[in-house]
């Protein structure tokens, strides 16, 4: 099992008042999985990924990964958990402005092995592979939006980790650079990653395997992604069954 | 550990206007407070050398009564056999009247022993004009001028001058009253020679005033200032009768003065920290305030919180470095310049920059510091961000 997690609840305070963006979340996700994760904006998606990315560590309820409790655990201990274990994807790419793109993917290795050559080497051939072996020492701003994301995955992918956590990864690309990502999400997953992917975007949740809809914090809809145009699941339809069932319906 | 220096590094070379600004304020500090501090060692050094080396020497014994010390070639045998002395010169101090054709000058009457003074002082080499005066049995009478008697007196070297002398017998006062040849004029010194003095040898001024054995005081010099207080405390027991003095009670000017110059270098110095430690904080703090979304993307790699700490400490340090660095090139260069340009130069006292290792390495290790510790809450902040909150900031 690569996550528990059981009765997962994250709120912030607002004011006097606190906003419960979790409720009592409650799911696993087993080694090798393609999950897609949809869902209204303000559902609670990007606070998920954060709880199960260890990025969050302020939630309340249990919380497994690879079957060790992180739950209580340190922000130390979360940092060294998610630098080897787990690749993080982001919308908005985030890569560092002031390394070279080949030292912004070989940067968590380095981290984790003190060993800047073999980092290099290792990022070189991931940049290879995502077809981007000619700006190794280009400045990250002067790539195009595709080609960040591709830096941006094969920067989550140096140090090998199981899992890759991608939030809206295609948010921010075209259709032909969407494809592209999903093409490489497509051949990570055949090769035993496991991925969990964010989107608001059909084309790139029905490409996952299973499907969850989070709507007000909860998991409403859970399904194989063959399941996910049912009218009664389908996040995209204003009919669908994402709304919390009403109560003696 | 070359990680987080290599982020620092490439971090600060991207916000280069930060970085020069940083630098700059380390380097300014320490480029001022090098010349600074060896300026005013240099002062000290002067004041000890001009004040004591010349004159009071390290030690002096002088009566209790304020009368001459009597039984000083004893005296002077016993010292003799103390070791670690450096010379040991008596002098005997009288009043008198110098003349000269009509002009005429109340003076002080120094007896002193030409070969032990050059030993101690280098008094027959400092002479701006002449030689020194002849000491020997059966010589000619030769006096030394200081170079403001002198001029009021309207005399060089190889004039005469006429010297009255009065002093006591048998409870009288007696005069004595006789020529003597100028041998040579002593210039220099500033404050502390004694410019409007008049000097003869010291066996004639005994013979003249009828005390063949005496001394009003004795100087002894050391090859250390600071050793001054052991050394009194030493001898003290040698001479019950007589009193010991060192240095800083004999000549109080001199004491204050290099007690002064301490307390402008604490001020001094307490500004630069102040003057360094502001703006770099303050700039390392907007640094880290400007970067936060950076901080944030190395968290969510796994960079922990002392990771992002050391490499915001590592900032402050290259800053530091780089700092220290130029400002101690810089600071050696104004060295230089105040070697060729004292700061203050009057009649034989010159101020230097003194250029040890203390005046250089206490300012750049204290800037040094500093530079740290101004990084110490930028990296603190830094170290305490959240990156699930700081990657939603634009
Ligand atoms: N750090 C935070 N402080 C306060 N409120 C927050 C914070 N993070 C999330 N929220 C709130 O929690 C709720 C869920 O937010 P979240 O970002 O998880 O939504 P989402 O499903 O990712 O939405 P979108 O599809 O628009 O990205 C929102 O109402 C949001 O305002
Ligand atoms: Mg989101």
């Amino acid at each position: 099992m690569l996550f528990l997690a059981a009765h997962v609840s994250r709120s912030f305070p607002q004011g006097d008042d606190s906003l419960t963006a979790l409720d009592d979340v409650t799911l696993i996700v087993r080694e090798h999985e393609y999950v897609a994760i949809a869902g209204p904006s303000g559902g609670g998606k990007s606070t998920l990924l954060n709880v199960l990315g260890l990025l969050d560590g302020e939630f309340s309820g249990h919380l497994e990964f690879r079957n060790q409790k992180v739950h209580g655990l340190s922000a130390r201990e979360r940092a060294a958990l998610r630098l080897a274990g787990i690749g993080i994807v982001f919308q908005r790419f985030h890569l560092l402005p002031m390394l070279d793109v080949r030292d912004n993917v070989a940067l968590p290795n380095w981290r984790l092995h003190g060993a800047r050559r073999r980092a290099r080497a290792r990022a070189e051939e991931l940049l290879a592979q995502m077809k981007l072996g000619h700006r190794l020492r280009h400045d990250p701003s002067r790539l195009s939006g595709g080609e960040m994301q591709r830096v941006a995955i094969a920067r989550a992918l140096v140090n090998d980790p199981p899992v890759l956590l991608a939030d809206e990864p295609t948010g921010n690309l075209d259709a032909s650079n969407t494809r592209a990502v999903l093409r490489i999400f497509d051949e990570l997953a055949e090769a035993g990653r496991t991925l969990v992917v964010i989107s608001h975007n059909p084309e790139v949740v029905t490409r996952a395997k299973r499907v969850l809809v989070l709507h007000h914090g909860k998991v409403t809809v859970d399904v194989p992604v063959g399941q996910i145009m049912e009218p009664r699941f389908n996040p995209w339809s204003t009919l669908s069954g994402t709304q919390p069932p009403r109560e003696g319906a | 550990m070359r990680l987080l220096v290599h982020l620092a590094l490439r971090s600060l070379l991207r916000s280069r206007l930060a970085f020069g600004l940083l630098v700059a304020a380390v380097t300014a500090g320490v480029c001022f407070q090098i010349p600074n501090a060896a300026n005013l060692a240099g002062y000290t050094e002067e004041l000890l050398r001009q004040g004591m080396e010349r004159m009071t020497g390290h030690l002096q014994v002088v009566a209790r009564d304020g009368k001459a010390v009597e039984g000083v070639a004893a005296m002077l045998a016993r010292l003799e056999r103390q070791g670690g002395l450096r010379a040991v010169v008596p002098r005997l101090i009288h009043g008198g009247v110098a003349f000269k054709g009509s002009e005429h000058q109340p003076v002080r009457i120094q007896g002193i022993d030409p070969g032990a003074e050059e030993r101690a002082t280098g008094f027959c080499r400092r002479l701006g004009r002449g030689r020194c005066m002849r000491a020997e049995a059966g010589a000619a009478p030769e006096a030394v001028l200081g170079a403001s008697l002198a001029a009021r007196l309207k005399v060089g070297v190889g004039d005469r001058v006429k010297v009255l002398i009065p002093y006591q017998e048998l409870g009288e006062v007696e005069h004595s009253s006789a020529y003597y040849r100028v041998s040579g004029v002593l210039e220099g010194g500033g404050a502390f020679t004694t410019d409007a003095d008049l000097f003869l040898a010291l066996p004639l001024l005994r013979r003249v005033v009828g005390a063949e054995d005496a001394a009003s005081i004795v100087s002894i010099y050391l090859h250390d200032h600071a050793e001054a207080g052991r050394r009194a405390a030493e001898l003290r027991p040698l001479l019950p009768r007589l009193e010991v003095k060192p240095w800083w009670e004999v000549s109080q000017f001199v004491a204050s003065a290099i007690a002064g110059n301490r307390a402008i270098y604490g001020v001094s110095m307490a500004m630069v920290v102040a003057a360094v430690m502001i703006p770099v904080s303050a700039l390392l703090f907007i640094l880290v305030l400007h970067e936060r979304r950076q901080i944030a993307i190395l968290g969510a790699l796994g960079f922990s919180r002392p990771a992002l700490f050391g490499i915001y400490m590592w900032k402050a340090a290259l800053v530091g470095l780089i700092g220290v660095g130029l400002g101690s090139a810089l600071g050696y260069g104004l060295c230089r310049y105040f070697m060729l340009r004292p700061i203050f130069e009057f009649s034989g006292f010159v101020v230097r920059p003194a250029l040890n290792l203390e005046v250089f390495a206490v300012p750049s290790l204290a800037l040094f510091t500093v530079t740290l510790l101004s990084g110490l809450v930028p990296a603190l902040r830094a170290a305490r961000c959240e990156p699930a909150v700081g990657l939603r900031e634009d």
